[in-house]
């Protein structure tokens, strides 16, 4: 598993440092980025095998920044946190093609086991969708 | 006897005056509806055949929307479900989600919205239909055909080029042509192009 990368798309560098420290220590390779649009202006076309998505500060709500992400669920599992209660955000990540989406606070053993499942299946999780 | 044919929206809501404003919303924009008081009641009445979508209540007494939508699921109804709740969590949106609705929408909400989103199911289940009755009757049309014809119809949509298949076959291009004419015309496909759409990612999905 150790030629597989996992980006991280976050606002929050704490959050960025967390989840990166936790994605290596599984002994996977770590990207962390503070936007979308700093992923689709500086990756050509190179995808990583996964990607958590922090849509806690409203990346998801630009019709944009919402094509970006409907492209890239469509091609890698995507794993996105939401602040509890984002019931709306929740909702439009999964009809856009998310893999799952965990609330916060994160329990960081369940977003590991997502994120292993998404590298290992390709995101694929069988009965469930 | 409801013709099934005709797209309708279902609500099952326990609640009467949430039942009787969507119904009135749902009405005024000149689509038929049927409301439903509990997940059994709708259950008795509803048949597969049924088109439309269905607007459910996550929260109601006795068997909730959620435990509608999974027995719905077993049964094998495919009616695009769209979730409605006052009460909506996370967790409890991302697991209708993924049982399959194709919306979860929170009280209040807006009536465009809703409509919106009634609008949408409508379409996806249409679509879904048509797509399903195309593949049935494709299946019907693919029976009809000779063995000959058959063996052409394999080889083209693996790539081969009349010559090719007239030298497999040892016929004469000219009769593989003739085969294929026939076997487009019963499958009522115009062109050799039109047949790799409609068959080749149904092979691959086998």
């Amino acid at each position: 598993m150790a030629d597989k990368t996992v980006f991280i798309v976050s606002e929050d560098p704490a959050i960025r440092d967390l989840l990166s420290g936790l994605v290596v220590a599984a002994g996977l390779r770590a990207e962390a980025l503070p936007s979308m649009e700093m992923w689709f202006e500086t990756t050509v076309p190179e995808l990583p095998d996964c990607l958590v998505l922090d849509a806690s500060v409203g990346d998801l709500v630009e019709p944009e920044r919402l094509a970006e992400f409907a492209w890239a669920c469509a091609r890698i599992p995507v794993v996105v946190l939401v602040h509890r209660g984002a019931v709306q955000t929740a909702v439009q990540a999964l009809k856009h093609g998310a893999m799952d989406v965990l609330q916060k606070p994160l329990r960081v053993e369940i977003l590991l086991e997502r994120i292993k499942q998404a590298v290992v299946e390709g995101g694929d999780e069988g009965a469930t969708r | 006897m409801r013709n099934a044919r005709e797209q309708m929206v279902f609500i099952v809501d326990d609640d009467t005056a949430v039942r009787d404003s969507i119904q009135e919303l749902v009405e005024s924009v000149g689509l038929r509806v049927e409301g439903y008081a509990s997940a059994f009641a709708f259950l008795d009445d509803f048949q597969p055949q049924y088109s439309g979508c269905l607007v459910l209540d996550v929260r109601m007494a006795a068997m909730s929307g959620l435990a509608l939508q999974e027995r719905l699921n077993e049964l094998g109804f495919r009616i695009p479900v769209i979730m409605l709740t006052g009460h909506g969590d996370v967790p409890m949106a991302v697991q209708a989600m993924k049982a399959g609705a194709v919306d979860f929408i929170q009280k209040p909400y807006r009536d465009q919205a809703l409509l919106d989103s009634i609008n949408a199911a409508l379409v996806l289940d249409a679509t879904a239909r048509h797509l399903s009755n195309a593949a049935e009757s494709l299946e019907h049309q693919l029976a009809t055909l000779t063995e000959r014809e058959r063996e052409v119809l394999n080889q083209t949509l693996t790539g081969s080029t009349s010559k090719e298949i007239a030298r497999e076959l040892s016929v004469s291009p000219r009769t593989v042509e003739a085969h294929r004419q026939n076997l487009l015309r019963k499958l009522g496909i115009g062109t050799v192009k039109e047949l790799m759409l409609h068959l080749v990612p149904r092979e691959r999905s086998r």
